[in-house]
């Protein structure tokens, strides 16, 4: 960073301070995550022995990630994540830029009443059974679209993206259409190309949301080798919690599934991590725009 | 359309006003009266008629002591000729507690069991966590599977739901009539029992389970090393001795993620959950032991015999500080013991901490596998009486007891493939069986429907004859739940929310956020909210059930 010529030099004290402060920071950041891959790259008795978290591998194991992946269910299960997540991504992304298009502009008949159903969805956030009604009676159920079409359009991100719509001076478009353009012409040659911040951080927010999703899945997927991965790991996760615990004789399964949690953790982190540098240029902007622009 | 402030209350009001009449309307149709069994002709519990295929080599009690097994028997029989099934799809919905098996087409333990039962059998695994949520769309749905396993009696309105629209199962199992499925004639009458009627009508099948279910393992050695012996006759002063003893500050003698209060109590001779005296039924929380014993254990807890973080504590977390030494003992189900063992290996001995005090009342458990412990079973869609049979039989054969053909494919797979017998004739486990999933747990056909169980670990024989001698010391002083089998709709409605509150009081007042004076308020509030109708609607099942 280049400091401004009315600036003096900071004082070595305010350096090493800020080195230090920059430092805890990274550190509070970085340790959790560095325990995670170690504990997953543990041996399961170091693990045990040192109640349940190992801050370096004695020896590194791969034993928990064979684990997970021993049965071929849950790289299958990755493979419909991230189709569900690329696909469900592009078509909620779609479906809000349209709709916020039409609602961010004056006058549009019925936008008054339809922005207000968007509110009140708000108020009234449907509950888990008339939902399931609902995706079952369209026959939606056992099919991977009731994992994106009763989450479609999230109405938090539809207002946001009017809300930053509506803040494009009109002046804009109104020329756009002066030279002979339509609506649709507009919204892909000039408002989008505006919009890319918000675009990447409402894309964004649905990729995270896709991802993340784990209760549809086990609401409206019978079978289980169907299933997304974060229903699979989170089944993973709470593996200990059975009252009966019947890992009986023949499973034969170790009772310190420690190491595969957090084996799991990674494998849940990791493309979120890797997606993230990608878009982190325009997120900054892209946040406070929705935040002072509602 | 413009909003005004009166407009949007009109509508959001209408709305609200909408969505509340059915919910009245609900309560007011009189359905918990006719799931009752009060005033109904009762339909006779099945036989029983039990099968011995191999002799136990420490035989069980008729009290609900478990068959022992040292060794696997070297000849196994076959309860069931020929296939079950009729070469159907048999759809069914049952918990996990596992992760995801691989398809049926590519699970060669799948597609074994499919061979052997006769019939298509397409799943639908839900985990633990979600079983309530999943089972009230499933029933407000009506799109019901062939099998409905793991139906929960804490369910809201789960006998509504059976008595609406599952089979009525009294004409194929009531009294002799279940001698047509002889694996399910095996099944002990308390487990019926505590599955109960509903409107006097059986529509349940159990999962069995021993009756001695809430246990507190120990780490054997440190415990005997501070006097704590592994047998009756510990006094509470004795206890709480060793205890001291064994607190440092660095290792905790209890552990686990609650208190284990049950133990506690039925320590100091409070028994069971309910008590029946004259066709009345008292609470434990009435009891006048009860403060004394959370006073115990808050003092327990401020001197650090306690693990400090245990509320918080998960239960997996809450195994691995027993199994590495710091906490040395941990409430849980007997179920978990072959888990433990294994789990911990050479580091000590697992043992069960029999109940202390002079005169200690343990409680026993229902007989009967649920994932809440209220109780729980298996029933079957309304369907022709032949499809009714069939499915009978597919329960049938997953009912085949230790020592059978039927019940080694379940439990421990093909031959070769999911299992190597071992020099003492042990099935033990292959790499497709541990690492490729395919295996019991991630098959869960247990909880679909199984023989009572039996107390066997594969090659550790002093194991099975630890748990076999504690079983036998205990299982003659506990305590059962005259409650369990018996229908009370408050419970139903509203036990969660009830059972949360005083659990509630009970934490701060052992973690000395409250004092132990509040607990006569706490007390009253839960009978005035609820306590006292359950132990009325109790009553009255009891009564006419007797």
């Amino acid at each position: 960073m280049t400091r401004p010529v009315w600036m003096e030099p900071p004082r070595p004290s305010t350096k090493a301070a800020k080195a230090v402060a920059v430092t805890i920071t990274v550190a509070l950041v970085i340790i959790p995550f560095w325990v995670v891959v170690a504990t997953s790259l543990s041996p399961d008795l170091q693990v045990i022995r040192n109640g349940g978290w190992s801050i370096w591998p004695e020896q590194v194991t791969l034993d928990a990630y064979r684990r997970l992946f021993g049965s071929g269910v849950i790289s299958h299960a990755v493979l419909v994540s991230a189709v569900v997540t690329i696909v469900g991504t592009a078509v909620s992304l779609t479906a809000t830029v349209l709709m916020a298009y039409a609602l961010a502009r004056p006058n549009v008949f019925g936008g008054k009443p339809i922005m207000l159903g968007v509110l009140l969805t708000f108020l009234f956030p449907p509950a888990i059974i008339p939902s399931f009604l609902v995706v079952s009676n369209l026959d939606l159920r056992n099919h991977y679209a009731a994992l994106i079409a009763p989450v479609l359009i999230s109405s938090f991100n539809l207002v946001i993206m009017r809300g930053y719509f509506q803040g494009l001076p009109a002046q804009l478009s109104e020329s756009a259409r002066i030279d002979g353009a339509g609506d649709g012409r507009v919204l892909w040659h000039v408002v989008l190309p505006l919009s890319k911040a918000i675009i990447a951080v409402v894309g964004f927010y649905y990729a995270v949301g896709y991802w993340n999703s784990f209760f549809n899945a086990m609401l409206y997927l019978d079978d289980q080798s169907t299933w997304p991965l974060q229903p699979m790991l989170r089944q993973i996760v709470m593996l200990g919690a059975n009252p009966d615990t019947s890992i009986a004789a023949g499973a034969g399964a170790s009772v310190a599934p420690q190491t595969t949690t957090m084996a799991t953790v990674v494998v849940a982190v990791l493309p979120i991590l890797a997606v993230y540098p990608l878009v982190q240029r325009f997120f900054t902007k892209g946040v406070l725009t929705g935040a002072i622009k509602g | 359309m413009d909003i005004t402030r009166r407009s949007l209350l009109r509508l959001t009001g209408g709305l609200a006003l909408a969505s509340a009449v059915p919910g009245l309307a609900a309560c007011g149709d009189g359905s918990a009266t006719s799931v009752g069994n009060a005033g109904k002709g009762l339909a006779p519990l099945p036989t029983y008629t039990p099968i011995n295929l191999v002799k136990p080599d420490l035989p069980g009690t008729a009290q609900g002591v478990q068959d022992a097994f040292l060794t696997y028997p070297q000849k196994l029989a076959q309860t069931v000729d020929g296939k079950p099934g009729d070469g159907s799809v048999v759809t069914c919905m049952v918990i996990t507690y596992g992760t995801a098996p691989s398809p049926a087409a590519s699970n060669k333990l799948w597609t074994a069991i499919n061979e052997a039962l006769g019939v298509d059998l397409r799943l639908t695994l839900v985990p633990a966590a979600d079983l309530n949520a999943k089972y009230a769309t499933m029933m407000a749905g009506g799109d019901l599977p062939d099998i409905i396993a793991t139906i929960d009696l804490a369910m809201s309105n789960a006998l509504q739901f059976t008595q609406a629209k599952c089979a009525d199962l009294t004409e194929f199992i009531s009294g002799d009539a279940i001698k047509d499925y002889p694996n399910l004639a095996n099944l002990p009458t308390i487990s019926w029992q505590n599955v109960g009627r509903i409107g006097g009508r059986l529509y349940g099948v159990p999962v069995p389970r021993p009756q001695l279910a809430g246990v507190m393992f120990g780490n054997r050695e440190k415990l005997e090393t501070a006097g704590v012996k592994m047998g009756l006759g510990v006094s509470t002063a004795q206890f709480a001795e060793g205890l001291a003893k064994l607190a440092t500050g660095k290792q905790f003698p209890l552990g686990g993620n609650n208190f284990s209060e049950n133990i506690h109590l039925g320590a100091a001779g409070v028994p069971s959950n309910w008590v029946l005296a004259d066709g009345a039924f008292t609470s434990r929380y009435e009891n006048p032991v009860y403060p004394e014993v959370l006073q115990r254990l808050r003092d327990w807890y401020a001197k650090g015999y306690f693990y400090p973080d245990l509320l918080s504590t998960q239960a997996t977390q809450a195994n691995t500080f027993f199994m590495n030494g710091t906490t040395l003992t941990l409430g849980g189900g007997i179920g978990g013991y072959p888990g433990m063992v294994s789990g911990v290996g050479d580091a000590f001995t697992v043992d069960f901490v029999r109940p202390y005090g002079d005169d200690p009342t343990p409680w026993l458990g229902n007989g009967v596998f649920s994932n809440s412990g209220r109780g729980g079973f298996t029933a079957l869609k309304k369907a022709s009486p032949e499809r009714i049979k069939m499915l009978l039989r597919v329960l049938n054969f997953l009912a085949a007891p230790f020592g059978s053909k039927e019940y080694e494919l379940i439990n421990y797979g093909v031959a070769g493939v999911h299992f190597t017998t071992g020099a003492d004739g042990d099935p033990l486990p292959t790499a497709l069986a541990t690492t490729g999933g395919e295996n019991k747990t991630n098959l869960p056909l247990q909880y679909i429907a199984a023989a009572p169980y039996v107390l066997y670990l594969p090659g550790n024989a002093d194991a099975t004859r630890r748990s076999y001698q504690a079983q036998q010391e205990i299982v003659p002083i506990g305590v059962g739940d005259p409650s369990y089998g018996l229908v009370s709709p408050t419970q139903a409605a509203q036990g969660t929310k009830l059972n949360q509150q005083i659990t509630d009081v009970t934490n701060a007042i052992i973690t000395g956020k409250r004092p132990v004076s509040d607990w006569s308020g706490a007390v009253s509030q839960w009978k005035s909210q609820g306590g006292d109708a359950i132990a009325k609607e109790l009553a009255e099942q009891h009564a006419a059930n007797h």
